[in-house]
């Protein structure tokens, strides 16, 4: 069977907020005289891992397996247990769903030849080269794939190398897939030139490497996809780098004199969606003279942003340029203040409570804004500024529940998710609630020998997916399910054999094909609800992420 | 054909060369026309593999002007790697070549350690002798494993060589590489000397084999972590212990193989001790560093302490022998606290550290029969190197000639006066009645002294000529005037200066005093850092007092120390 794409995505899970109901912490645990034996082997050529470390749902600490792949948990108690076994260059192996990772240990129950597959990770060589097919030192490889995101298919950096003295790099530990490969030189180089005066206002020509994508592009639409299969060796993946003329771009700054009091600075990114990930050029500025100057910058379609925040404040300047062969007109940068807001929060109830220490945060939904503004509370009251047009998330820290509403001025917003505009600024007013919902119920359909079960709820609004607003938890031992704790909304609830939910959480096409395999249910403050669920057919999962690759 | 290798097919590049010229003399027809010697001057040369004499391609040369305000040009050399400068106005100039994986060359020293000389251009004037001949940069490669003989990944390999700093040994680093995958590393620029490798995991958790757990009825706190720490080579867990590795000119010495060991870390637990002033909002961080290390400035910051107990807990830590340094920014003020402790793998490990608030240091500046310069600063760059959130404390002078430099933590702190009068020096630097001038100056939280300045606009100046034993010219050569007697630990008195074609040279900015000066045919950057370095040649240096404001000639003879220096 192909591995999936699921592997990629939970080795990303230390960045998620992932909600799983544990146990409560306990004074002691139950022992007994059960066990577990077993190896972790290499999917791909049945070899033993040496150095894997397998973790148990148990209180009992991490077995690390030795050259035979061998691993045992002894002392366990009757009842159902969790394995898990990760190494750095293996990905947690796909077939989870036919593989025995949850087991049922009776009274004095010697579990013996547990396998636990893993899947190897690919390895890439290559060498860098210049004009002169000479090796180029420093630069980084980066293997890309599509990876589903809020708007559609976004790509993605997976791995990376450097180069070393002979140019060569070697990407490894890479999950099997199709990926895009770039490579980057950040070397600079100076061109021949006459006797000059040698100044901070010296504009000596330069020459620029900059990206290539394979095969021999510069253009991230015409680069090709390389198959990696799981465990594979591909070697003499070359890149031959060539290098362009540039200029100095210089400009000024001004609008908001008040700007230059926060450190400003200025940045061209690439309009390509592809290459803004991957290149930003930075300038120089002097804000005694007002002044910035941007050195070896390549031709190209580019974004000029020129950005001054501090705590409070935020000021930002955004125009498009377009860079030729000669170096263009200098470049007047308008500053302009973000909003300010001021606002209340309150507890919802009978009698509406203050809060009295708290924050709040915006987190900017759409690029290019950088600063996250964020206020004290004091009293319950707060005042915001330096929010830069553009759309935000609201967070509040150390608040216990939800954001019950939320409103700009007199209009109700998403807090998930809302506009601010140029010039903008009022009152803010967010209350709080904390009744929340309970869904419980059983699961029916079919469910592979041994595969791991979980329960799934997803919103319905994507700007909640994409804050990672989901509540997760497994079954009982007598089939039941029960979640605690889920804020009133809109909401899908899916059963997933054999797949982890935190693969899938943010792949916001996959959880659209497979919507109507999830129970809708509407859940009001303080609702208690109840399901029926039937599991998603993991061939269906595995399907439509083959489909996505 | 690569670039900056000696190119196979030389028939081809020596046909390129002629077409080159060719092109040229076709663009500026009069050139090979006989003139008179007026207007600018042209100069043409090559560029050369030291060791086999092969030209270079694209090796980048600079051309730049002797004089304060600096002018430069650049050319790139042509397949057979041949350069020209045309259009140059009569002048002094000096000239260098680099190539990647060669060290660079300045015109008229035939190794780095050797004065660059000085090319005095003639209006007019075709030179075509410009010959820079360029060594190859040298390897050094192994492999990481661990104590099963498991490569380690993204272990960074470090190469330092011996060094003194302040007068103590130590080391400096050239750079470091990461392994890959299957251990492998491979640094190729470095230059040929004699390095420490070490190979450092500090701060990354490791696994050891361990089939085997058990379920516990007790909670488990925390389960074992280990860690690899660093090694030296071969096989050393301290620097002194390590043996060095010397690499030739464009040679690899391979196998340097690196053997770590998972070690079981600890807990460090403790409590900073806060002065009574300290604002009661203020959390504190705390860095450590090993003092395994080969020199003392790599901190992490792994630790935090706040109200009410100010304790903190750094886990994991190996075991050994750390300096803990508390910083905290609170009510405009610094505060630090550093304290030195040995933790040990088993038992309870615990350390206080007691925090100091930063003093404000007040002083005078005082410029000798001049005026103060509006702008003229007071800064103080780090001595110890502790990390602290002021990294060089510093205050600009008021007309009045006073200054307050806010926040000055207890610590050791150099003294630096911006700007200092063309051709001044410092005369003088009191901290109460201490010579900080010529002794360390060291803060404590109940300081209260004054640092009061003196700086000279007439610093004494030293013009001469540089002889061999024949009595001919040196040529470029280094002169070093090196203070005598009880100065003689006092770096920041140390000149030097390099001699013109002529063997002329001229020292400025020199402190009055006793001073011995010595002409070298090679020299390193701060050889004479090491206290030691001078005691060979003591006899061979030119005795002179040096005296306020007052231009002195002497001629010093050449020490032809090639291959002698320590």
């Amino acid at each position: 069977m192909k591995p999936l794409i699921l592997l990629v995505l939970a080795a990303n899970l230390g960045a998620q907020t992932v909600k799983i109901d544990l146990p409560q912490p306990q004074a002691t645990f139950p022992t007994g005289n059960s066990s577990i034996e077993g190896a972790v082997i290499n999917e791909v050529t049945q070899a033993p891992v040496r150095q894997a470390q397998v973790t148990i749902s148990a209180n009992a600490p991490p077995a690390v397996t030795d050259s035979t792949g061998r691993f045992a948990f002894r002392n366990l108690a009757p009842g159902t247990y969790w394995l898990q076994a990760d190494h750095p260059l293996f990905s947690r192996s796909a077939r989870a769903a036919a593989r025995p990772l949850n087991i049922t240990l009776g009274q004095d129950e010697q579990k013996r030849d547990v396998v636990i597959p893993l899947t190897p990770g690919a390895t890439i060589t290559g060498t860098v080269l210049d004009e002169d097919k000479k090796p180029m030192e420093g630069c980084n490889v980066q293997a890309f794939r599509f990876q589903p995101g809020q708007t559609g298919r976004e790509l993605n950096g997976a791995q990376s190398a450097s180069t070393d003295t002979r140019g060569q790099y070697r990407i490894y530990g890479l999950p099997g897939g199709r990926y895009y490969l770039m490579a980057q030189c950040h070397k600079t180089l100076l061109a021949p030139h006459p006797l000059m005066r040698i100044g901070p206002d010296t504009d000596l020509p330069q020459m620029r490497y900059s990206v290539e994508f394979l095969p021999g592009t510069p253009d991230s639409t015409a680069s090709g996809r390389l198959t990696v299969a799981a465990g594979a060796d591909l070697q003499s993946v070359d890149f031959q780098m060539h290098a362009t003329a540039t200029v100095t771009v210089h400009g000024r700054l001004s609008g908001d004199s008040e700007a230059l009091q926060h450190n400003p600075w200025v940045q061209l990114v690439p309009r390509d969606h592809v290459l803004n990930n991957v290149i930003q050029y930075t300038g120089r500025v002097d804000t005694r003279r007002s002044t910035f100057r941007i050195d070896a910058v390549p031709p190209g379609s580019y974004t000029l942003l020129a950005i001054a925040n501090s705590n409070e404040h935020g000021y930002q300047a955004q125009i498009p340029v377009d860079i030729g062969a000669e170096p263009p007109e200098p470049i007047v940068m308008t500053f302009l203040p973000g909003a300010s807001f001021t606002g209340s929060i309150e507890v919802a109830g009978d009698q509406p409570q203050p809060i009295p220490s708290a924050m709040i945060r915006f987190i900017p939904l759409n690029w290019p804004v950088y600063s996250q503004p964020y206020a004290k509370i004091e009293n319950g009251k707060f005042t915001i500024s330096g929010v830069m047009p553009g759309r935000w998330r609201l967070e509040v820290d150390n608040v216990q529940g939800y954001v019950k509403s939320f409103t700009i001025g007199d209009q109700p917003v998403s807090p998930y998710g809302f506009n601010v505009g140029p010039a903008s600024g009022g009152a803010m007013r967010i209350v709080m609630g904390d009744h929340t919902a309970q869904i419980e119920g059983t699961v029916t359909g079919e469910r592979p020998e041994g595969a791991s079960l979980w329960l799934m709820v997803v919103p319905e609004d994507p700007d909640r997916i994409a804050a990672s607003r989901f509540w997760t938890t497994g079954l009982d031992g007598s089939g039941h399910f029960m979640l605690n704790g889920v804020e009133p909304g809109k909401y899908r609830l899916f059963a997933l054999a054999g797949v982890e939910p935190w693969t899938i959480q943010q792949n916001f096409s996959l959880l659209k094909a497979i919507a109507d395999r999830g129970v809708q249910l509407e859940l009001d403050e303080g609702a208690k609800a109840t399901a029926q669920v039937e599991i998603t057919p993991s061939e269906e999962i595995t399907r439509v992420i083959q489909e996505q690759e | 054909m690569r670039t900056c290798l000696p190119p196979r097919a030389y028939r081809n590049a020596a046909a390129v060369l002629l077409f080159l010229l060719g092109a040229r003399n076709a663009l500026c027809g009069q050139a090979g026309s006989a003139q008179m010697p007026t207007g600018p001057a042209e100069i043409e040369g090559i560029v050369v593999d030291a060791a086999s004499g092969s030209p270079l391609r694209k090796a980048y040369v600079t051309l730049s002007t002797v004089e304060d305000n600096p002018a430069e040009a650049l050319a790139i050399t042509d397949d057979s790697g041949r350069f020209g400068f045309a259009n140059i106005p009569p002048a002094r100039y000096k000239l260098y070549a680099r190539c990647d994986g060669y060290q660079q060359a300045w015109f008229g020293a035939p190794t780095p350690h050797h004065a660059a000389g000085v090319i005095t251009l003639h209006a007019g004037e075709r030179r075509q002798d410009f010959n820079l001949r360029l060594s190859q940069l040298s390897a050094i490669s192994g492999v990481v494993l661990d104590q099963d003989g498991d490569p380690v990944d993204g272990a960074i390999v470090s190469f330092w060589t011996p060094w003194f700093s302040r007068g103590k040994p130590g080391f400096r680093q050239h750079g470091s590489v990461s392994t890959n995958d299957r251990g492998e590393y491979r640094m190729s620029i470095l230059t040929p000397a004699s390095y420490l490798v070490m190979v450092n995991c500090r701060s990354r958790q490791t696994l050891r084999i361990q089939p085997e757990s058990v379920a516990s009825a007790q909670r488990i706190e925390q389960f074992n972590q280990f860690q690899f720490g660093v090694q030296y080579f071969p096989s050393a867990e301290r620097p002194t212990e390590a043996s060095l590795v010397t690499v030739g000119a464009g040679k690899e010495i391979a196998g340097i193989d690196l053997h770590l060991t998972a070690r079981a870390t600890t807990t460090l637990r403790g409590n900073v001790v806060p002065p009574a002033d300290l604002p009661a909002d203020a959390f504190i961080q705390i860095a450590t560093m090993s003092l395994d290390m080969p020199n003392q400035a790599e901190f992490t910051f792994n630790s935090g302490a706040g109200p009410p107990n100010y304790e903190f807990t750094i886990s994991p830590i190996l075991p050994g022998e750390y300096l803990l340094v508390a910083n905290v920014p609170a009510g405009g003020r610094p505060y630090r606290g550093v304290q030195r402790v040995v933790i040990n793998a088993d038992g309870e490990n615990r350390a206080t550290i007691k925090l100091d608030p930063g003093i404000d240091l007040a002083g005078t500046v005082k410029i000798e029969g001049q005026k103060l310069e509006p702008g003229t600063r007071v800064l103080l760059p780090s001595g110890d190197g502790f990390p602290s959130f002021q990294v060089q404390p510093q205050a600009q002078v008021k007309g009045d000639g006073t200054f307050v430099i806010q926040g000055v933590v207890p610590g050791i702190w150099d003294i630096d006066v911006q700007p200092i009068p063309d051709g001044g020096y410092i005369k003088s630097m009191r901290l109460g009645r201490q010579d900080v001038l010529t002794e360390e100056m060291v803060i404590a939280s109940d300081t209260k002294d004054k640092l009061d300045i003196v700086v000279s606009a007439h610093g004494g100046i030293l013009e001469g000529d540089v002889k061999t034993d024949s009595g001919e010219s040196a040529g470029p050569v280094h002169v070093l005037a090196a203070p005598d007697g009880e100065y003689r630990n006092v770096l920041s008195f140390y000149s030097i200066a390099n001699s013109d074609e002529k063997g002329h040279f001229k020292l400025k900015h020199l402190t009055p005093g006793r001073y011995r000066i010595f002409a070298f045919e090679v020299l390193d950057y701060c050889a004479w850092c090491d206290p030691d370095f001078l005691k060979p040649f003591a006899s061979q240096g030119q005795p002179v007092q040096i005296i306020e404001g007052l231009n002195q000639s002497k001629e010093v003879r050449l020490i032809h120390n090639v291959g002698k220096q320590p």
